[in-house]
């Protein structure tokens, strides 16, 4: 299942820790899928949940300045 | 001609910062709200390839003298105070002084308040800093070289930023120490802007006999915009220090270029890699939170003379303790600028 996190207008790191909080709530399996027009936000959201957490990410710009990032919550 | 070297250097640290996503706030911030140190270990590499390249300017560039051209100053409560100040207004305003003006190039609406906040914090800084003068001017300077030596003064602190970083890799708990030279694509990597701008850094000093600013910049435009509403701030201590009173008005001081420069960077980025937008802030209060912030680190850079740029990169690659200083107050306030970014700024 997809959960969506719109963070649009919001700044760094908030949308990391919204995605964090979301993560813990969900199954494992799930995706959580954050709307974002932070460019650092971009960047970092991946880098956290990838290094970190080893859960894959993907993110792609589909607007000028607004990227999605999809997390997938691994075992 | 110098002010076209300073708007190259602007133009490019504004794109260094813009691609790479390097950021100092997040630094120490999310050391403390994500237990991520990426970007904290990416600004330990700075710091050591700078202080590297400082040493190496100084030894074999004949326009380098740290003594004369690097960035030491007094440090003191003044320093505590003031990097406390910043650390914290850094973690509400969403962005530092530097990042602020990345920001805006980026078309943040939300930094217009930060920035705001930044003119208005640090013409009250200067305004106010006759106050503190009792306490800076009888404040130590220490230059690390000056009382260890050269050898001992490189070695302990390249040994201090390798402890450092393995400290923020246990704290972390990371395997991947390295991960800062990853980004996705369509960016660079923490770590390849936390080199270039270390290096940048060190051609403009060999260049402009000068260390990378920000803060002074933003203090003299803010001056500069007073001077142009006729109230003038030529006799104030701060700015007589800095220069000639018929200079005192807008765009007349270099560095108030390089600022400006630096948006203009950040601003071309972002446009040439479609990532040009004008984003409004979430809530309304945001914009407050900018303001507050802004207003903190503007006041917190006079005291500290400088802010994660002068004060912390400069500073420290200057071997001068007051960057040492004020980045234990900067990691002090970032801790409690944490906390008041939980209590009121997540819904």
């Amino acid at each position: 299942m997809d959960h969506k996190i719109d963070a649009i207008g919001e700044f760094c790191p908030i949308p990391i820790i919204r995605a964090e909080v979301k993560l813990t709530q969900i199954k494992p399996g799930d995706r959580v899928i954050i709307i974002t027009d932070h460019t650092c936000s971009s960047a970092s959201v991946v880098s956290h949940f990838q290094s970190k957490y080893n859960y894959p990410c993907r993110v792609a710009q589909i607007d000028e300045g607004i990227w999605e990032i999809i997390i997938a919550k691994e075992n | 001609m110098q002010t076209v070297y300073l708007a190259i250097f602007g133009i490019f640290f504004g794109y260094v910062l813009q691609r790479s996503r390097f950021c100092f706030a997040a630094s120490f911030r999310d050391i403390f709200l994500l237990r991520n140190t990426a970007l904290t270990r990416a600004l330990i590499v700075a710091l050591a390839v700078n202080t590297i390249g400082f040493t190496l300017a100084h030894f074999f560039s004949p326009t380098a003298d740290l003594l004369i051209n690097g960035r030491i100053y007094p440090f003191g409560v003044h320093t505590l105070v003031g990097g406390f100040l910043f650390g914290c207004g850094m973690v509400i305003a969403g962005s530092c002084a530097t990042g602020c003006l990345v920001r805006l190039g980026e078309g943040y609406l939300m930094q217009l308040g930060t920035f705001a906040g930044l003119l208005f914090g640090s013409l009250l800084g200067a305004w106010h800093l006759n106050w503190w003068l009792p306490v800076i001017s009888t404040s130590p300077v220490l230059f690390l070289p000056e009382l260890w030596g050269w050898p001992a003064a490189i070695i302990m602190q390249l040994l201090l930023f390798a402890v450092l970083f393995f400290f923020a890799v246990k704290y972390e708990g990371t395997k991947d120490v390295w991960s800062f030279f990853w980004s996705p694509a369509g960016s660079w990597s923490y770590g390849k802007g936390a080199i270039i701008l270390a290096l940048t850094n060190t051609f403009y000093l060999i260049l402009y006999q000068r260390t990378w600013g920000v803060s002074s910049g933003i203090t003299n435009l803010a001056g500069g915009i007073l001077g142009f509403f006729g109230v003038c701030v030529a006799h104030w201590r701060y700015f007589q220090q800095e220069l000639s009173a018929e200079k005192s008005i807008l765009f007349a001081h270099p560095l108030v270029c390089l600022v400006l420069a630096m948006i203009l960077g950040a601003f071309l980025a972002s446009l040439l890699h479609r990532e040009f937008r004008i984003r409004r802030p979430r809530t309304k209060k945001y914009y407050y939170f900018a303001m507050l912030g802004g207003l903190m680190m503007g006041y917190g850079t006079r005291l500290a003379s400088g802010c994660n740029v002068g004060a912390l990169l400069s500073g420290i690659s200057s071997f001068s303790l007051h960057g040492w200083i004020f980045s234990i107050a900067v990691f002090a306030g970032s801790y409690f600028g944490g906390k008041l970014l939980l209590r009121y700024l997540i819904e």
